[in-house]
């Protein structure tokens, strides 16, 4: 019998979802329960088992569209009827456990012979901590098993990952394909012919690579290009002497880390960030474009902008002025965590006041941070460094140095605005006793 | 008044107190919510239980048969069920006692009562004391499963009994009839047959026991038919007729309708997820056709506040897999990266002789489209096994042709629910043949067998054939 599932209300209110994936094709048999499809609504990726044992007939919605609850995704010429939701004879329930491993409903397709991975379980809890696809992982151990060793090369990049499936080989599109009927005399773009080089024999590796913009890479994309389109940007950077900042936290760190907080220096930046809005209401505020009014907040969620393996990401920290600078460390520290995970709440994602972007280390000198439209300010945190610097008696010294760049929507604040804010910044990260004396 | 927890575990079985443990562990604090008593099906009315009658009777009837040839005559009939009972019940009380010092030493609090959803972040838990609305961080349903029974043939306490029930017997039924040949149908009738009942099993499957090897349940099977335990395999019940000195159940076979009467029947076709009353739609948990909340590789239900473990979370339902998905789903709750990463689900079944499985069988490999050979090595050829006096049995070793990798072990026969694990490690581990055969496994014990299979695997068997009493002590 013909077979055909819909998008189903998959929970959180929502009424569509972006088919991310489909792992299944036209033809392929199916069992019940195998993972068919990952859906992104919102924020949640989720993972749709196959509904029946059958084969799949039609696929009615492409990777990357938008489909609504209710809405064709697929057909199957299903064996038989679906289950059915009761037990109505004796033959309904399973009777007995099944002996192999359970059909996982979200677990990467059952691995056909060569796919398996063989390693031990403490590697597997490795990789799930490093979050390591272990099927990437070159193993050398015997019969290919991946050893500690494997993994840890991997992850530091010291060893290439296993040969992706390359394209047989990749066929530019015929030039005139698409452009014929819509004014062909366009000249069609160059793409480079990939020629197997003879210095390389055997290498199949691409000229190119078309990366799909889908999922979270989508949702950032949109996001930027409006924020570009809407604020009036501008940048304003200054330099602070953070060696104070440095004893202070370096004197601490120990203390709370043995309670389990990571004092970082964000959760300071945050907390003086906070203190400083306070004084200048003006940049906790976001642009109602509907309305033409700048609405200022009095309450101070401070977004943290969040590198994950799928994108960028903006927890949020809710009423920080509420909260102590430890808490603020742990909190920030917590939702990275389950952030690079995928496993934070809609909530947890918006509703910011002030966006926060660093870099940590990493944090070059300056950068012109887009906003994170509607608010008004965002502030990029560059990386703290030693650099010599002419002190206040003339003569040179070392001191620990970082930069600030705070990017801003000019239609609400104007430059001597943002410069005052960032000298009050500066002022409580150069003198961190007086940001703790601050404190509740 | 909302109350603001941090992690709410519905359900204080495997699941859910493995789960409120790993979550103290990893500073976060468990409110379990339990209507019953703590350890779930499993230790109140499931494996435990049911082992420790099973012991009992497994060995009366070991003696019975086999005393006077040992030296250790028993009488016929010379046990005392109420004994038995006391007995289990002590097993199950110090164990209740243990999973409740796990809870108080992990930090997690204990509600004896049922909680349901109220939004896809809060509660509301009915205790003795009343209603309470919590809100919480994070949840973990591992609410089990519950028995279905047959339209009409619902168990009554007297005439019809569940598995509960039949643990709880203060005598053994003349004539049992039990309805269902999966694993607690046949592990219970066979403890019944050995004390004495005359007991028919009706399974709709052509074989009791679906789902296992076909050669490991007609082993199983013959021991069964041995003790006058009649199996109708491919047999579906049409009714059931209640009349005071028992019941009378119709069953139509392959050959035509049959009466089986019997002083009670034991009704055990199967379990569902237990999924009602909790207002899953309200939390915004979606479930999949078959019943079964939709879940990730990390326990995580469709609402990602909300985790799934245990029976309620998916099949097969046996209690150390929901351990293992406590565990994920409480390290997930907590924010740590986890996964479900492992390679098998062992199983094992209680019956005399005793049934053990991990991994891939044959057909398993042939549908992968693995190439797999098969070892099998008999009971009779191990000297323990003698010394015993249980030589029924084999165990069979399944392994990759080429690189030797260990796919699966199946066996039938004494002790191979615990040597199971050895396989277990050897497939989680990736090992293969000659890794197991290249370990020194001590005699005499069960445990050798797995040595002894690899051997033969490898084609360098050493006691196939020659018994070790005819070899001498090494």
């Amino acid at each position: 019998m013909v077979y055909e599932f819909r998008l189903p209300d998959i929970g959180e209110g929502v009424a569509q979802g972006e088919v991310v994936k489909w792992h299944v094709k036209v033809g392929d048999a199916v069992a019940e329960d195998q993972p068919l499809m990952s859906v992104l609504t919102d924020k949640a990726n989720v993972e749709i088992p196959c509904p029946v044992k059958g084969r799949v007939v039609a696929i009615h919605a492409k990777e990357g569209e938008m489909v609504k609850v209710g809405g064709l995704l697929i057909t199957f010429e299903a064996e038989g009827a679906p289950a059915p939701p009761r037990a109505e004879g004796h033959e309904a329930p399973p009777a007995s456990p099944a002996p192999a491993a359970p059909p996982s409903a979200a677990a990467p397709a059952p691995s056909p012979g060569n796919d398996r991975v063989i390693t031990t379980p403490s590697v597997r809890r490795r990789a799930n901590e490093l979050g390591v696809d272990l099927r990437n992982v070159k193993g050398t151990g015997p019969g290919g098993r991946i050893t500690e060793a494997d993994l840890e090369g991997f992850h530091r990049g010291g060893s290439a990952p296993a040969a992706p499936a390359a394209p047989a080989a990749p066929t530019p599109a015929p030039s005139s394909t698409g452009l014929a009927g819509r004014g062909a005399s366009l000249p069609a773009p160059k793409v480079p012919v990939p020629v197997p080089s003879a210095s390389a024999p055997g290498a199949t590796v691409p000229l190119q690579e078309r990366i799909p913009i889908r999922g979270l890479r989508r949702v950032i994309a949109e996001h930027m290009s409006v924020s570009k389109a809407h604020a009036a940007h501008y940048t304003y950077v200054e330099e602070l002497d953070v060696s104070e900042l440095v004893r202070v936290r370096e004197r601490a760190k120990k203390r709370f880390e043995e309670k389990g907080v990571p004092l970082t220096y964000l959760s300071f930046i945050t907390k003086a960030v906070v203190e400083s809005l306070k004084e200048h209401p003006r940049l906790n505020a976001y642009m109602d474009d509907e309305k033409g009014e700048i609405v200022v907040c009095h309450y101070y969620n401070i977004g943290i902008a969040t590198a994950t393996p799928d994108g960028l990401i903006v927890p949020v920290v809710r009423d920080a002025d509420k909260k102590s600078i430890s808490n603020i460390a742990k909190e920030i520290e917590d939702l990275s965590t389950r952030g690079r995970v995928g496993k934070l709440s809609r909530e947890e994602l918006t509703g910011s006041t002030f966006t926060i972007s660093s870099l940590g280390a990493l944090g070059g000198l300056l950068a012109t941070p887009i906003l994170n439209y509607p608010e008004v300010a965002i502030l990029g945190v560059h990386k703290i460094e030693r650099r010599p610097v002419v002190q206040s008696d003339g003569g040179f010294g070392v001191a620990h140095m970082m930069n600030l760049s705070i990017s801003l929507d000019h239609r609400a604040v104007d430059g001597y605005d943002g410069a005052q804010f960032i000298a009050a910044v500066k002022a409580r990260l150069e003198d961190p006793h007086q940001l703790l004396l601050e404190l509740r | 008044m909302t109350r603001a927890l941090d992690v709410l575990v519905i359900g204080g079985g495997p699941a859910g107190y493995i789960a409120a443990a790993r979550l103290g562990q990893l500073g976060r604090k468990a409110t379990v919510v339990e209507k019953e008593h703590l350890g779930g099906e499993c230790l109140n009315r499931g494996c435990i239980p049911s082992k420790a009658l099973i012991h009992v009777s497994s060995t009366y009837r070991h003696l019975r048969d086999h005393g006077e040839e040992m030296g250790l005559p028993i009488a016929e009939n010379s046990f005392d069920v109420g004994a038995m009972q006391r007995w289990k019940t002590s097993v199950v009380e110090k164990e209740r006692k243990g999973v409740e010092t796990i809870l108080k030493g992990n930090g997690a609090e204990w509600i004896r009562g049922t909680a349901s959803f109220t939004g896809p972040d809060r509660a509301v838990i009915e205790s003795e004391t009343g209603k309470e609305e919590v809100s919480f961080q994070a949840a973990i349903v591992a609410t089990g499963g519950y028995h279905v029974a047959l339209a009409g043939m619902e168990p009554d306490g007297k005439q019809i009994l569940s598995a509960r029930e039949m643990l709880e017997l203060d005598h053994v039924p003349p004539r049992l009839v039990v309805l269902g040949g999966g694993v607690s149908g046949v592990e219970l009738g066979e403890h019944y047959a050995r004390l004495g009942s005359q007991v028919v099993i009706v399974e709709m499957m052509p074989q009791i026991l679906p789902g296992i090897e076909r050669d490991l349940v007609r082993e199983v099977a013959r021991t069964l038919e041995g003790m006058g335990i009649r199996l109708l395999t491919s047999a579906k019940a049409e009714g059931l007729r209640k009349e005071p000195a028992g019941v009378t159940l119709t069953v139509k076979t392959l050959t035509g309708t049959e009466e089986i009467p019997g002083d009670v029947l034991f009704m055990t076709v199967g379990k569902r997820p237990e999924t009602r009353h909790l207002n899953l739609e309200v939390a915004q948990v979606a479930l999949n056709v078959k019943g079964f909340p939709v879940v990730d590789d990390r326990m995580a239900t469709s609402n990602p506040r909300i985790f799934a473990a245990g029976d309620f979370a998916r099949p097969p339902m046996l209690a150390h897999k929901s351990y293992r998905e406590g565990i994920v789903a409480a390290e997930a709750a907590a924010g740590l990266p986890t996964r479900w990463s492992h390679q098998a689900v062992p199983s094992v079944i209680f019956t005399v002789p005793e049934v053990a499985s991990v991994g891939l069988t044959m057909a398993d490999c042939e549908g992968k489209g693995i190439t797999a050979r098969e070892a099998r090595f008999p009971y009779a050829a191990l000297g323990r096994a003698h010394a015993n006096h249980e030589e029924k049995g084999f165990v069979k070793l399944v392994a990759e042709e080429g690189t030797g990798l260990v796919l699966g072990v199946h066996a039938v026969g004494a002790a191979c629910g615990d040597y199971i694990s050895e396989a277990a490690l050897a497939i989680e581990m990736g090992a293969t043949v000659r890794d197991i055969a290249g370990t020194i496994h001590p005699h005499p014990t069960y445990g050798e067998l797995l040595g002894e299979v690899a051997l033969l695997w490898l084609g360098e068997p050493l006691h196939v054939a020659v018994r070790k009493s005819a070899r001498g002590n090494p």
